[in-house]
């Protein structure tokens, strides 16, 4: 190691001294080196020597009269050399452009992905003062905040400055164009400057204006057609007027995540009337409260003074959503915002840091190869007066032009590609609007390409000029350098074992995708389109609300092919918080306490629109009340272990409300409601249309034949035929649903895919190009022995056998790798073991082939050659 | 008037003029380290002898290859009289801008 420090150090000063002083230059550092090395030691003699070099680089480049004559004429020759490499081998030239473009496109495509999404700020003023506060209980690792934990943190806690809350809901915009349904985010009046956000036209709400909204900027060209005159018009939201008083600025939406990690999207902003956050309510959790911290004021300070607080006021509460021992976690925003997908993202940014590595090694191994093959040049040239300096340049400089080239083709490459990585990824990557190609992507790329030329020029040209002249010159079958060539054989190890490390993760990748493919997710994938339903008005009691949902449910069904269509307040896979609390009717007899459950709210048709499955008793009949539920087996065998729950009595309370009895009616299947990697929990279903009028979120499932989606303008219209601005938003098949959940893992495991198989092609490439050459090295002994008459098998068994020597040993390597680094995949595997036996079998024996065929090969060509041909060629 | 000298060309001068015969790049520099705490780099230092030298002030020769040095010879420096007179010049003008200033000269 030191060796090689001291060695690259003294290369360098050869490099910039000039020639004439070089000898002397080295000779001083040399002898001054030996003192050093007896005083302090070899490793401190090597810093010692680096710092010299360093130090000297810019007097040796400013030597008087350094740049006076033959040096930039010598250049300017070499550079000149350079571009004939290109005519006299294009195929060499070509190989290394191509190979270092891949690696260096695929680092600056991926990086610029990571720069956008994880680097770059989010759009706000300061926003690392920006945090979220989440309540985190047993019960609820990540939940929103209630009123009284909210009023206690916004007047207690010194280390904030403003604290703000949001929530939201969806509406119709209704203004005599086409309705439209938006996001509308409810927030209380310090919310924009708790992100310091000021209109770009008009203001922001002030205290107390409940009848105002300000809108995006997006909204205001798309729907106002950027007229400023829109300041002061009325909006009609669901029948509601609100006054605009502000356009937000571009691309600066106040919008931070949402409970399920996602980005709001919210477009309309009003304020919560102010009753809503007075008081001490803490019967539930709905509050997404967010906070910017004082000046000066680090996030581990404000942590601990919250802390404190909340222990102290859990020591006076007897009850509280999520339980008395809630602490609440200030999250920064924009690790909120991207913490789920940091880990994925910088596991592919190494995935193809490696396929660089790769890539690098490979053209260092071409390099190595062809200054072999110019030994004699380089010989011939040293005894006419080359000096080593000079054809060390000489040798950088061809290097350096193709890196050039190279990096150049793979920033092109990474322009190119970028966009392409943009469309394919997951609609849940946040931040997508951040991501291209800008100056810090291109300075990596620049980056990446200098480091990779360094690995594949300077060594090699440290090798080339090696050659001994009476060697080279004198005897025509010298082998190849002994040192070059385990520098040949390590990077060759080197990539083998990468490739496999990065195959095997392919594989785990591509096995979890085929895991979640396999899920039960107690719906059926095909056959339903689900909507969000929006109607300006409803009617004012359940009773006419539930009448007005069985009238959109009826003309919905009227469309010839849809087969029936039902209500929820939530469909699967899309989380959201409805929670309460459950136990039997014995339990409550034996003051067993209740435990938590999901709630969803359904009409009698829903289960069998989503394709959803009956295990026992009937669904939920229009009439049911809250006297009736159906509940889902994880709650049947909760409750009531081992026995039939239809008939059965159960106590369910939902958050904030009184619990009632309820009769158990039927029993479902377990639906996945946050994720299909997310294992169902244990459900409970109540009547939707006995509280049809309380409902803050309409979701319908339709189940028709044929295509879904091609149902969506004929149930559009049904809709209208209820009312002329009724909305269905937010429309996807089910399918769609799937694909979108699993769509992260999917893209992870596209793009391991895609640098797995390049890393695989490389490593065959460069195995090739160095056996090839090892072969016809010995193609003169090959040919001997086959005129003597040695068995075919046995020369090329013995030919491809160093190949294959060196393929065990990177497999070898590459498993040992892959076991250390499966603990960093884990996160993103699912239900695969990252230390999978057969997973890391399979990709060791496809490594395996692959690495024999670039072996054989080569052998394979060289012994089908006649012996006469190429014994005379020597 | 000829150019000034830097300070590294006044010290690489006086310790040339000090070693004699012996002035070569590891014992002008080891003498400058000794005398006056300076680190100087093997870069900078050589800058300056071949400034030095191109005003006439040195003469280089080459000097026997030695073993520990890898082989490679080492490039001795001869004190010129316009090297001599060159510091004598610096040594007066620094002399004269500090006389009467009751500075103290003597080295500790």
């Amino acid at each position: 190691m030191t060796e090689w420090a001291i060695r690259l150090a003294r290369k360098v000063v050869e490099v910039v001294a000039p020639p004439a002083q070089v000898d002397f230059v080295i000779g001083d550092l040399d002898e001054r080196f030996e003192r050093v090395e007896r005083d302090r030691g070899r490793a401190r003699a090597a810093l010692w020597y680096w710092a010299e070099a360093l130090r000297s680089i810019w007097p040796l480049l400013t030597y008087p009269e350094r740049w006076r004559g033959g040096m930039m004429l010598g250049l300017g020759q070499d550079l000149r050399g350079a571009l004939r490499l290109f005519r006299r081998a294009p195929g060499f030239s070509a190989v290394v452009v191509v190979t270092l473009a891949v690696g260096v496109g695929g680092v600056a495509s991926v990086f610029s992905v990571v720069r956008g999404v994880l680097l770059s700020p989010l759009p706000f003023e300061d926003p690392d003062r920006v945090v979220m506060l989440w309540a985190q209980s047993p019960e609820y690792p990540r939940a929103p905040l209630t009123v009284g934990d909210y009023n206690e943190l916004a007047r207690e806690v010194g280390a904030f400055g403003e604290v703000a809350a949001a929530w939201s809901n969806n509406a119709l915009i209704l203004d005599g164009a086409e309705a439209e349904q938006v996001s509308v985010g409810w927030v209380t009046s310090e919310y924009f400057q708790v992100l310091g956000i000021d209109a770009a036209v008009g203001r922001t709400l002030e205290p107390l204006e409940e009848n105002a909204v300000v809108i995006s900027h997006a909204l205001w060209q798309r729907r106002y057609g950027a007229d400023p005159g829109v300041i002061g018009r009325l909006m009609d939201l669901s029948g509601n007027r609100f006054e605009i008083v502000g356009v937000l600025p571009p691309d600066r939406d106040p919008n931070l995540t949402t409970f399920s990690g996602g980005l709001a999207t919210h477009q309309v902003w009003r304020l919560q009337p102010a009753g809503w956050t007075e008081g001490d309510d803490r019967s539930v959790g709905w509050l997404r409260a967010n906070a910017r911290l004082a000046s000066g004021v680090s996030l581990e300070a404000a942590q601990s003074e919250v802390d404190a607080l909340m222990t102290r006021i859990n020591a006076t509460i007897t009850d509280r959503d999520g339980g008395v021992d809630t602490q609440i976690r200030l999250i920064p925003a924009k690790s909120d915002l991207v913490g789920s997908v940091s880990r994925t993202l910088w596991i592919l940014f190494a995935a193809v840091i490696g396929v660089l590595l790769i890539a690098a090694s490979n053209v260092a191994n071409l390099v190595l190869v062809r200054g072999e093959e110019r030994a004699g040049e380089v010989a011939v040239r040293t005894a006419l007066g080359g000096t080593r300096a000079r054809l060390v340049r000489q040798l950088v400089v061809e290097s350096s032009v193709l890196a050039i080239v190279g990096g150049a083709l793979g920033i092109t490459l990474a322009w190119a590609a970028v966009p392409v990585l943009i469309s394919m990824a997951p609609a849940s990557l946040p931040r997508l609007d951040a991501i291209g190609l800008d100056a810090s992507v291109v300075l990596l790329a620049l980056a990446a390409t200098a480091g990779a030329s360094i690995i594949f020029a300077v060594v090699p040209a440290m090798r080339s000029t090696r050659a001994d002249l009476s060697t080279v010159l004198g005897d025509r079958s010298v082998t190849m350098d002994r040192r070059r060539r385990s520098i040949s054989r390590i990077l060759i190890v080197g990539e083998v074992a990468l490739s496999l490390a990065l195959v095997t993760a392919t594989g785990l990748l591509i096995r979890s995708v085929g895991q979640l493919h396999a899920v039960d997710l107690g719906f059926e994938k095909e056959g339903t389109l689900t909507f969000s339903a929006q109607l300006p008005d409803w009617g004012d009691s359940n009773e006419e609300a539930a009448v007005t949902m069985q009238a959109l449910a009826d003309r919905m069904t009227e469309v010839p092919g849809v087969r029936i269509a039902g209500y929820t307040n939530r469909i699967p896979l899309a989380g959201g918080l409805f929670t309460g609390d459950v136990r039997s009717e014995e339990m409550a007899a034996a003051d067993v306490p209740a435990s938590p459950v999901a709630v969803r709210w359904v009409s009698p048709d829903y289960i069998e629109a989503l394709g959803g499955r009956m295990v026992a008793g009937r669904m939920l009949m229009q009439g049911d009340g809250l006297d009736r539920v159906v509940i889902d087996e994880l709650a049947a065998n909760r409750l009531w272990p081992g026995e039939p729950a239809v008939g059965q009595r159960l106590e369910v309370s939902t958050v904030g409300e009184e619990g009632q009895t309820a009769e158990v009616v039927g029993v479902v299947a377990p639906i996945r409601h946050h994720g299909v990697a997310q294992s169902a929990e244990a459900t409970v279903y109540l009547p939707v249309l006995a509280v049809a009028a309380e409902q803050n979120f309409r979701y319908m499932a339709v189940r028709v034949e044929g295509d879904p989606t091609s149902y969506v303008e004929p149930l559009r219209e049904a809709a209208r035929r209820i009312h002329a601005d009724a909305v269905l938003a937010r429309v996807q098949t089910t399918r769609e649903l799937f694909d979108e959940d699993i769509a992260p893992t999917r893209f992870t495991a596209l793009l391991l895919l895609a640098f797995g198989g390049i890393a695989l092609l490389l490593a065959a490439v460069g195995l090739h190009g160095v056996m090839a050459f090892t072969v016809r090295r010995r193609s003169r002994e090959i040919g001997i022995r086959v005129v003597l008459g040695a068995e075919r098998g046995a020369v090329l068994k013995d030919a491809v056998g160093s190949g294959v020597t060196l393929v065990v040993l990177g497999i070898a390597l590459g498993i040992v790798l892959s076991l250390g680094l499966g603990q960093i995949l884990q996160s993103l595997l699912f239900e695969v073991d990252s230390n999978d036996a057969v997973t890391l079998a399979i990709s060791a024996g496809v490594m395996g082939l692959v690495g024999l065929a670039g072996a054989w090969l080569p052998a394979r060509r060289v012994l089908s050659l006649d012996p006469a041909t190429t014994l005379r060629e020597e | 008037m000829p150019a000034p000298l830097s300070d590294l060309e006044v010290l690489a001068l006086a310790a040339v003029l000090r070693l004699g015969p012996q002035a070569y790049g590891v014992s002008i520099r080891d003498e400058i380290a000794a005398r006056t705490g300076r680190e100087v780099s093997v870069g900078s230092l050589y800058k300056a002898l071949a400034r030095l030298e191109a005003r006439g002030h040195l003469t280089p020769f080459t000097g026997e290859p030695t073993a520990v040095r890898g082989g490679r010879a080492k490039k001795h420096f001869k004190m010129e009289p316009a090297g001599r007179s060159a510091l004598e010049r610096e040594l007066q003008a620094l002399s004269r801008m500090v006389d009467g200033l009751g500075l103290d000269w003597s080295a500790p």
